[in-house]
């Protein structure tokens, strides 16, 4: 039997739609009704006056899971497969564990959505994973995305890793084998085609052609100007489109992104200028690359880079230093859900979609608001109440 | 010549509340705060008409200028002189680059003065310095504090710089022996009646006659213990920097209830290695304990420039918004023993101001000014 809920007079933040007071229906996991004012009998009436009601955020960039938190500093650490620069046959799916602390801090921050990532350390670092963040049920039915993106890194972190096994020494050589890598790929598909029986399967290329064909999008970490433009003339090579990760020096591409129509997710901004790669880190840049035309704009925390509750504050930064209010709320709720192709269950409170909300007590761009309760799946996963602050 | 400034207009926190009122600063000090000002004869008036006036931020606990920002890895870090697990001679003024812009971000975000330690590598880590944050010589930075101020660290951080080079102390035995050790020779020291002069010994017995106060960084309850017995053994004023776990324990807390605490950096993630216990939590427990906390960025680790996120994040635990606002300002300063120089706005102080368009609780207000003595120094921090 399913359960209802009936969320009554809270201020509503839709944030694919205009902000009203109203009631939200849940029966479920799914909305059934967000409007002015529900007539409806269901199992749970919550009067939620003086709330704020947002959908639960959607983290499109973390290690939560597979950078264990309050472990030691290797025993949980799974998130980067240096053993090679090419390691597109990994996937995170395979590395995380399901109870670590960093997903019960994410339910009380009010983030409900993870994407999870393998780590910079490589050229072609492997697979990431999108996991719905309902500690209630298995690990493997909180997977919304067996194969979220492809993760790919550029710069200063693979020349610092793989200087010590001597296969990149330079930014030339990340670019060389990233295009080797793509033209095997490639090589591997011609044979098959051509000599199926005498093919034998290699996960390696078949991620790759994936890639190549479309079918999992490349999320490419990159902090500085050049390390974008080296990205988009390769893939410009091989005709397809990355996605960008951190994006530190955008706001000095922004008409470039722009006018290619790419997607950046940029983060995390709160760190200190501690590597070169990130001196021009700037909270300006979400808002220059809004003016300038790029769509879909998403913030990340890289978590635990900065803690997953600096998710909302990193947009609150952003606001002060010339993103819009409503782009803001945005990337951290609907645009991430869009980059990532889960924007029909995720990242707004409309009516069929997954009942993942949470209740405020001031507006979630207000740093000092706390997170009263969060709802995954249509259940109660946090309630401050009882459980405290998780900052 | 003495230049007499009157600040206009402005609402002024003094006295733990919001007031409507005119400050006038004579050669860099508070002379008078007045309701009426129409008598006064200022050379300069500085309109605050609409604007927020706060003293300006410390933080007792920072690396800036030391460990700088936008060099890489290595170029600008001197933050620990790991050539010896114990340097107590070792001075952090000789490593600053007061054009660190990690300084000038954070006078541009209100934030008017650092103490600045050499780092946790070292058992012993040498002398911190208290700076203003504007200027192009640091000497002329530094503001004189009553005891000098020696950097020490307990626990995981020195364990793993040395352990991990296979040296002395791999386990936290060996910090307390080396803390002990040390301070025995400089009691043998300073009862020697002919002595070569030694800058290390110097500084040790500077602990020993309570010139000066042990800064001791620590996260574990354990060491918290520790660094109690072996600096009451000697009698040696101290403090707990971190203390990352010290409300895990209400017991353990109350037995320290003299010890000044420094918590922080707590808006930084990764609940691993020694910050098991990391919560901003932690600021409710000790504060409701009686403790007068100060809060610190450990800058660059969190660059001060975004400090303030800390207080607003504090303020989801609802305490009393003047009682978080000691926790930046005269809390910091009571610890440097600068309480009648810095830390609030009334009279005979220095005239540091954060000046801001909002109520500073309000995260879309921002820095517009800041005041050093007097002079702006910067602002304009979003």
């Amino acid at each position: 039997m399913r359960v209802s809920t009936l969320i009554k007079n809270a201020h509503i933040h839709p944030v694919t739609s205009k902000d009203f007071i109203g009631d939200l229906l849940i029966e479920g996991s799914k909305i059934l009704d967000c409007s002015h004012k529900i007539f409806a009998q269901a199992d749970a009436v919550f009067d939620a006056t003086g709330l704020h009601c947002y959908p639960g955020m959607v983290e499109e960039h973390c290690h939560i899971g597979i950078h264990g938190e309050k472990t030691n500093q290797n025993s949980d650490n799974d998130t980067n497969e240096w053993s090679s620069p090419i390691t597109a046959e990994v996937r995170a799916l395979d590395g995380i564990k399901p109870f670590d602390h960093g997903f019960i801090d994410a339910i009380g921050a009010g983030v409900t959505t993870l994407n999870i990532y393998p780590g910079s350390a490589n050229p072609m670092g492997g697979v990431g994973i999108t996991l719905k963040n309902d500690l209630s049920v298995p690990y493997e039915d909180r997977i919304m995305l067996e194969e979220s993106g492809f993760k790919m890194a550029m710069g200063e972190n693979p020349k610092r890793v793989h200087s010590q096994t001597k296969t990149i020494m330079t930014r030339m050589a990340t670019a060389e084998k990233i295009r080797t890598a793509f033209k095997e790929a490639l090589d591997y598909q011609a044979k098959k085609e051509k000599e199926p029986e005498k093919t034998p399967f290699d996960m390696k290329h078949e991620t790759l052609l994936k890639v190549l064909n479309g079918q999992l999008n490349a999320h490419v970490h990159a902090h500085q100007a050049d390390d974008i433009m080296t990205v988009l003339r390769i893939f410009d090579e091989f005709g397809i489109k990355p996605m960008f990760e951190h994006t530190t020096e955008g706001h000095l591409v922004a008409d470039e992104l722009a006018q290619r129509e790419i997607t950046v997710a940029v983060g995390p901004m709160f760190t200190a200028r501690y590597k070169m790669e990130v001196n021009n880190r700037t909270m300006k840049t979400p808002g220059v690359l809004e003016k300038a035309g790029v769509k879909h704009i998403t913030l990340i925390t890289d978590c635990p880079v900065i803690p997953i509750y600096d998710l909302p504050i990193q947009a609150t930064m952003a606001v002060k230093n010339g993103l819009s209010q409503e782009e803001a709320i945005k990337a951290i709720t609907i645009n991430p859900a869009i980059n990532l192709g889960i924007d029909d269950r995720v990242g707004s409170l409309e009516v069929g979609k997954d009942a993942d909300f949470i209740l405020t007590d001031r507006e979630l761009l207000d740093p000092t608001h706390r997170v009263l309760y969060t709802y995954v799946n249509g259940k109660l996963a946090y309630n401050m109440k009882e459980e405290g602050l998780t900052i | 010549m003495k230049t007499l400034i009157l600040f206009k207009n402005g609402t002024f926190w003094i006295e733990d509340e919001l007031k409507k009122c005119d400050v006038l600063v004579e050669d860099g000090k508070i002379k008078e705060i007045l309701s009426d000002s129409s008598e006064t004869e200022a050379e300069v008036i500085v309109d605050l008409e609409g604007k927020y006036v706060y003293p300006g931020f410390i933080d007792v606990h920072t690396h800036v200028g030391i460990m700088e920002e936008k060099t890489g890895n290595f170029a600008g870090n001197d933050v620990n002189e790991t050539s010896s697990p114990a340097t107590p001679g070792v001075r952090a003024i000789d490593g600053i680059n007061p054009f660190d812009p990690g300084i000038q971000e954070a006078r541009n975000a209100g934030y008017t003065t650092v103490c600045v330690m050499p780092g946790s590598a070292n058992v012993i880590g040498g002398e911190g310095v208290v700076l203003k944050t504007a200027g192009t010589v640091v000497d002329h930075m530094v503001v004189e504090t009553p005891k000098k101020i020696v950097k020490m660290a307990f626990g995981r951080n020195p364990q793993w710089a040395w352990g991990n080079q296979k040296k002395a102390p791999y386990t936290r035995l060996q910090i307390a022996a080396i803390v002990r050790d040390n301070l025995m020779k400089a009691g043998d020291y300073m009862a020697k009646e002919e002595k070569k002069f030694d800058y290390n010994m110097e500084v040790l017995s500077g602990l020993l006659k309570k010139e000066s106060v042990a800064r001791v960084h620590v996260a574990n309850l354990e060491d918290i213990e520790t660094i109690k017995r072996v600096m009451e053994e000697f009698d040696v004023d101290y403090t707990l920097e971190h203390a990352t776990a010290l409300h895990t324990d209400k017991e353990v807390a109350l037995s320290l209830k003299d010890v000044p605490v420094v918590l922080g950096p707590l808006n930084v993630a990764g609940k691993s290695f020694q910050s098991y216990d990391l919560t901003f939590n932690s600021v409710k427990i000790l504060h409701d304990l009686g403790f007068e906390l100060a809060i610190m960025t450990d800058a660059p680790v969190i660059p001060l420039q975004l400090g303030i996120i800390q207080m607003w994040l504090i303020d989801r635990l609802r305490l009393d918004r003047a009682d978080v606002l000691r926790m930046f300002t005269i809390n910091g300063a009571k610890m440097l023993g600068l309480e009648d120089r810095i830390g609030t706005i009334e009279a005979g102080k220095d005239a540091d101001f954060m000046v801001r368009d909002g109520d500073i609780f309000d995260a879309q207000s921002t820095v517009t000014d800041t005041y050093i003595a007097g002079t702006r120094v910067g602002g304009a921090c979003a």
